[in-house]
């Protein structure tokens, strides 16, 4: 193992630690990036050795800060691509000996693992590919390749979503939506009122980008959501992360939104890359969420009161499944309902966890 | 036109502050005239402000000023009661308007807000004459006291006549009542003539500038004569324009040209204000955010409604409760100090009184529910005893205000808290949204009943009203929790009651009251935890309302842009969440600071919303706890009270 890589793993430890690097976009493009050189400058010789290495930077890099999902979605892709082409490899070695291991998706399914010998799993521990490297390096470079097209592929159906004279509610700023909206507003004409998303203030940020871009913007306060809600035809949010379930970790305020929504039978819409997309299960609403300074919610200049009082400042919110309508992802669109798909294509049943 | 016809209807906000526009052919003079206003306008102090104001009043002696400028003060600070005491007996004590009351007792004593006497008048009559015939071509600052009076009486006759034809232009109706006055206008006895008027006279010339405001009012030109002159005059205001004014009287012709001319002006002067604001489509409907101004306000206005007014313009009183309670004293007083005019009664002259003193208030902010209550309620007193002499009139009024405060505001919150008491039990969360001073009330009283609760404030932008309610409950020693409306959803868990004020419950059992109400009360009953509303019956209204639009109240918009001198103390400009590392710095200086030049961008600040009945669990009121499709039930029972 070099140095190099080494030193490479604890910077990105230390950035997502102490919060420099945020936002699931930064952090899964950081990711790929230091897991195309652990991968390429380190010695291994059977795919067990490589999973276990990526698996142990992995680790470290969601023990780092495990509030960023996509970290852990970006490894899990990588190690799904290595099973991937290890099991491609070692197909091409089979078929030829007349051996009549399955094909790569059906292994995935647990329930043939179920059924099916689990001998599988102990060979190709043990098996050596020279070809492995090559191959894994290229799908990386695809997924990197899939990551930076997010936006174009998301933005591009945009057409398709939205209608002319809409009204459109947002909250916060992401740039999927951003860039969705601005698509939008180069075919049809539409109004957009964004919740200013107190106390980090992202949707007038995210308003002022749009009345840029020309599209009619109106800047609301966060109580006025479910005044205005009655008027509106879509909400259309994005996300932080989407979990299993099909639930969402959004910037906070995004329940309420959605759920304001829901009251008015109002769509709501998610744009989300699908690298997003996370395998994990939420078990308590607030598994995924973090804490932020309070001093944006009541100042320090207040101290007599803040000796008295708990100032909470939470950043995200649980947006539960059946509040969203429809994911717009860069591979089209699915209902809630048909993530658990999309999950399994993307990942490996055996990487939920990373013990080693 | 009839005074006695004028309906409290909403004057739009452009109406009346046109004068203080920037307008392209206004000359300096303009803002010499209008420093009072202005400075009043701009300081946010009220009791500096009020300073102008009620020396304005021709009558009005030095020891006025510092008599009422101390006043506001008190219910500044307690814009409604800071702590609550259960068995409180006066009711101005308790909303802090004690010293109020007692003061502008003292100072109206000594001079009287009407002008009852006939030396004021004259001398300002005098005054009005000196500048008729030129010499007091310039207002100087030095005197805005006299000036502004006479300007008042002098120019009140010239600015109706501008006005008729002028409401032909701005308001698209030419009645024959405004027509009617402006071509009396002329004829219109000059000052020296005035001076020789017997009293009776001066009454009915009284009564005719009040119509004539009414008429002005009606015709989109600002509500005191000065202004509506100056609106006319300015067009083609040369230096000042108190010469153009005595040209224009002496020719009726140009006179109705420059009205045409001014009415222009005042249009495109609203459509620079509708700019200014930018309307939203949705909410075209609703007045622009009104500003604290003054130029409504005339002479005739008791100066505690006029102070009452400002503060609720600058949301100095703020609450549905605090703002019936002030207004109620102040009419207290305006009926304390009303002096009777020759040939009328003072029962059959109070409504016409009263009438200009609720318009004035409507300009300064569209009516709380509350308000347009109680004053029905006044007025459906006046109106059964139109018989009564005049002093037992004016104790019965006086009576019945207080009994009105008293029964149902102040009975009823105890009332309330007492019921609401029994629905608090140890260990409970209860989460509650802004401001209420009933829900301030019940949770002092229960944790002062010795209640093991714990409170969850909701506080939402752009006025941190809950601020203030969870300062009072952190100094009383009850554990608070402060978020955002944003983090509904986070701490929702934990709650398992919620109890919210309300500004009003309409007759379909749906909830009007502060902004984001909504937003929590859905919360709450997605995850089945109950909402309990305190709401006194007078609040009730039979109003039906289906959503937060058809009627609502817009708030000034910049209250939005979070730069550090508009944020309520509040420091959003300061934020160093390393989350949005590259937007934080962006944020500080107030994202939006410049969404007046932004084509594409506009702001809205509602200040209600509609809560629907399904989500509402309980009301608990005067009555007991009932559920909110009640209302229209309770409605019935109270309706011949407040109900004319």
């Amino acid at each position: 193992m070099s140095l190099n890589k080494n030193e490479l793993v604890d910077d990105l430890v230390a950035k997502l630690k102490r919060r420099q690097l945020v936002g699931s976009s930064a952090v899964s493009q950081a990711t790929l990036k230091l897991l195309v050189v652990v991968i390429s400058k380190n010695n291994w010789s059977t795919a067990n050795q490589l999973l276990t290495l990526v698996k142990s930077v992995g680790q470290k890099l969601i023990q780092a800060n495990p509030t960023e999902l996509a970290v852990g979605n970006i490894i899990r892709r990588v190690l799904h691509v290595i099973r991937e082409e290890y099991r491609e490899a070692e197909n091409d070695k089979t078929n030829t000996e007349f051996h009549h291991h399955a094909a790569p998706l059906t292994t995935s399914s647990s329930m043939y693992n179920l059924l099916g010998e689990s001998g599988a799993a102990q060979e190709e521990q043990v098996q050596f590919s020279h070809s492995l490297r090559s191959n894994i390096i290229q799908e990386i470079r695809d997924i990197k390749i899939e990551l930076e097209n997010i936006h174009e592929n998301i933005k591009n159906q945009a057409p398709l979503h939205i209608h002319s004279n809409e009204i459109i509610m947002t909250i916060g700023r992401s740039k999927t939506v951003e860039e969705f909206l601005k698509m939008a507003a180069s075919k049809r004409k539409f109004q957009v009122l964004v919740a200013e998303t107190a106390p980090s203030y992202h949707g007038q940020e995210m308003a002022l980008e749009l009345s840029k871009a020309g599209i009619e913007t109106t800047v609301i306060p966060d109580s006025a959501v479910f005044a205005v809600m009655s008027r509106v035809n879509k909400v259309i949010l994005g996300t932080h992360a989407v979990l299993a379930n099909g639930g969402l970790v959004a910037i906070s305020g995004s329940h309420m939104m959605a759920a304001a929504a829901k009251h008015h039978s109002i769509p709501v819409v998610v744009c989300t890359g699908l690298y997003k997309l996370s395998p994990l299960y939420p078990y308590d609403e607030d598994s995924f969420n973090v804490t932020m300074n309070p001093d944006s919610v009541l100042g320090f200049e207040e101290g007599d009161l803040i000796e008295k009082v708990t100032v909470t400042n939470p950043y995200y919110d649980y947006v539960s499944p059946d509040f969203v309508n429809l994911f717009i992802t860069n591979q089209g669109g699915h209902p809630p309902s048909y993530l658990y798909r999309l999950i399994v294509e993307n990942y490996d049943p055996d990487d939920q966890t990373f013990d080693l | 036109m009839d005074p006695k016809k004028k309906t409290v209807g909403f004057v739009p906000e452009h109406d009346i502050n046109t004068s203080d526009l920037p307008s392209p052919g206004s000359s300096n003079n303009n803002s010499t005239i209008n420093s009072p206003v202005s400075a009043l306008s701009n300081t946010p102090d009220l009791s500096s402000a009020n300073t102008p104001l009620l020396a304005s009043n021709p009558g009005s002696s030095a020891s006025t000023p510092p008599a009422s400028s101390t006043q506001p003060r008190s219910i500044n600070k307690s814009g409604a009661r800071s702590s609550y005491e259960p068995m409180k007996s006066s009711y101005e004590e308790q909303w802090g308007l004690a010293d109020r009351a007692s003061g502008s007792q003292k100072a109206h004593k000594m001079a009287s807000p009407r002008d009852g006497s006939g030396f004021p008048k004259d001398q300002q009559q005098q005054q009005a004459g000196k500048q008729k015939e030129g010499k007091g071509k310039r207002v100087s600052i030095s005197s805005p006291v006299i000036s502004a009076t006479s300007k008042d009486a002098k120019s009140s006759g010239l600015g109706i006549q501008g006005s008729g034809p002028a409401s032909a232009e701005a308001s698209g109706s030419s009645s024959p009542a405004q027509a009617g006055p402006g071509g009396k206008g002329p004829q219109k006895p000059s000052a020296p003539s005035q001076k020789s008027m017997t009293k009776a006279e001066r009454r009915e010339l009284q009564e005719k500038q009040k119509a004539e405001k009414a008429a002005r009012l009606q015709a989109g030109l600002p509500a005191s004569g000065k202004k509506a002159a100056q609106v006319l005059a300015q067009p083609n205001s040369g230096f000042s324009p108190n010469p153009t004014k005595s040209l224009a009287s002496s020719f009726p012709g140009v006179e109705a040209e420059k009205a045409i001319a001014a009415a222009a002006e005042s249009t495109s002067q609203i459509k620079k204000r509708e700019k200014l604001t930018k309307e939203i489509g949705l909410f075209a409907h609703l007045d622009p955010p009104k500003f604290a101004n003054t130029a409504s306000a005339h002479k005739d206005l008791h100066p505690a409604v006029v102070n009452v007014g400002l503060q609720m313009a600058q949301f100095k009183i703020c609450g549905a409760n605090a703002r019936c309670v002030a207004t109620m004293s102040a009419f207290r007083k305006a009926i304390q100090d009303y002096q009777t005019p020759p040939n009328t009664t003072l029962s059959r002259h109070m409504q016409t009184y009263l009438n200009p003193h609720i318009s004035y208030l409507v300009t300064c902010r569209p009516m709380a529910v509350s308000m347009g209550n109680a004053i029905r309620y006044l007025k459906y007193e006046i109106g059964n005893n139109l018989e009564l002499p005049d002093e037992d009139a004016r104790a019965l009024y006086l009576e019945k205000i207080d009994n009105f405060i008293r029964d149902r505001i102040t009975m009823a919150d105890q009332v309330i808290t007492s019921l609401g008491l029994n629905k608090i039990q140890d260990g409970d969360v209860i989460l509650t949204y802004a401001r209420s001073s009933v829900v301030q009330g019940l949770l002092l009283a229960a944790h002062a009943k010795g209640i093991k609760f714990r409170v969850i404030v909701v506080d939402s932008r752009p006025r941190f009203e809950g601020k203030q309610l969870l300062r009072a409950l952190a100094s009383a020693g009850v554990s608070c929790t402060y978020v955002l409306l944003t983090a509904i959803g986070h701490v929702m868990r934990e709650v398992n009651k919620v109890i919210l004020g309300a500004h009003s419950l309409l007759s379909n059992g749906a909830l009007y009251s502060r902004a984001g109400t909504a937003v929590v009360a859905m919360s709450a009953h997605e995850r089945k935890i109950p909402v309990i509303v305190l709401c006194e019956t007078y609040k009730f209204s039979d109003r039906v309302q289906l959503d937060s639009f058809v009627q609502n109240e817009i708030g000034n918009p910049d209250e939005l842009v979070n730069d550090q001198n508009n944020n309520f103390g509040h420091s959003s400009s300061r934020r160093y969440d390393s989350v949005t590392s590259s937007a934080s710095s962006a944020a500080a200086g107030g994202v939006l600071s410049g969404w007046k030049e932004s084509r594409d961008l506009k702001l809205l600040n509602l200040l209600y919303d509609l809560t629907p009945s399904e989500f509402v669990t309980v009301v608990i009121t005067e009555v007991g706890l009932i559920p909110c499709t009640s209302v229209p039930v309770i409605l019935r029972e109270y309706l011949p009270m407040i109900q004319q």
